[in-house]
């Protein structure tokens, strides 16, 4: 466990922060998407 | 892509408001596969030049009209959070104007006369002089100096609008009116150490 963050996966906290980060961007990549694709007007033009 | 730029904008502006972009660790999302698989459903719709994909007219308007189920049914997943709301009236907004002009996005031609551009029909967009829902077509023109723009909806002012404040709120600048429990549990918090 990873006592500063609270997780309760088996990590160092170097580890967890990674995971923490890789998440942050996949929702950020995510929703960066979602920009992307609802604006119609510009992004295939 | 353009659509992009304010989010860039709101991560940039965020740390001279008071917001801390470390907080952008404990972001989540809920339904990020479905974001991933309307642009990947887009890609196929409207491919560039250098993919070996090819759909006709009316294929790459179903997966143009499936990519934004996608995008709705996350932004609804996610409608708490501060710009969502922006973000999901963008897009009613746009695809009400796709809908009721036969599946293309018009755009006006005096939008396309500012833009320096010339087309009937190009990937999902029509030139059209009296569109259907015409408050609701891209009617104007993006500045030159902004880099890949051309035209733009009021749909797109809304989903850029969105764009900004979901970052903001994301690195602390916004708060959400949410109960504390449930803003703790939204957005995650700090890490006691750093």
């Amino acid at each position: 466990m990873c006592v500063p963050c609270g997780e309760s996966k088996e990590v160092t906290h170097m580890v967890c922060w990674r995971i923490r980060y890789i998440k942050a961007a996949i929702a950020l990549g995510g929703f960066a998407a979602l920009l992307v694709d609802a604006g119609a007007g510009l992004r295939w033009k | 892509m353009v659509l992009v730029y304010p989010l860039v904008l709101g991560l940039l502006l965020a740390p001279l408001f008071g917001g801390d972009v470390r907080r952008l660790a404990d972001l989540r999302l809920r339904g990020v596969s479905l974001l991933y698989l309307a642009l990947a459903l887009q890609l196929v719709a409207f491919p560039v030049r250098a993919l070996p994909i090819r759909v006709g007219d009316s294929g790459a308007v179903v997966l143009w009209l499936a990519s934004y189920v996608c995008l709705a049914a996350a932004t609804a997943l996610n409608f708490r959070r501060p710009g969502l709301p922006l973000v999901a009236a963008g897009i009613a907004a746009n695809v009400a104007a796709i809908l009721a002009n036969g599946g293309h996005m018009p755009v006006l031609p005096e939008a396309m006369h500012a833009a320096g551009r010339a087309y009937e029909i190009h990937y999902n967009s029509v030139a059209t002089a009296t569109p259907h829902l015409g408050w609701l077509v891209d009617r104007w023109a993006a500045p030159r100096w902004v880099p890949s723009a051309n035209f733009f909806s009021v749909g797109d002012v809304l989903i850029a609008l969105g764009g900004l404040v979901f970052p903001l709120a994301a690195t602390g600048v916004v708060r959400p009116r949410l109960p504390g429990r449930a803003r703790a549990r939204e957005w995650g918090k700090l890490p006691r150490v750093l």
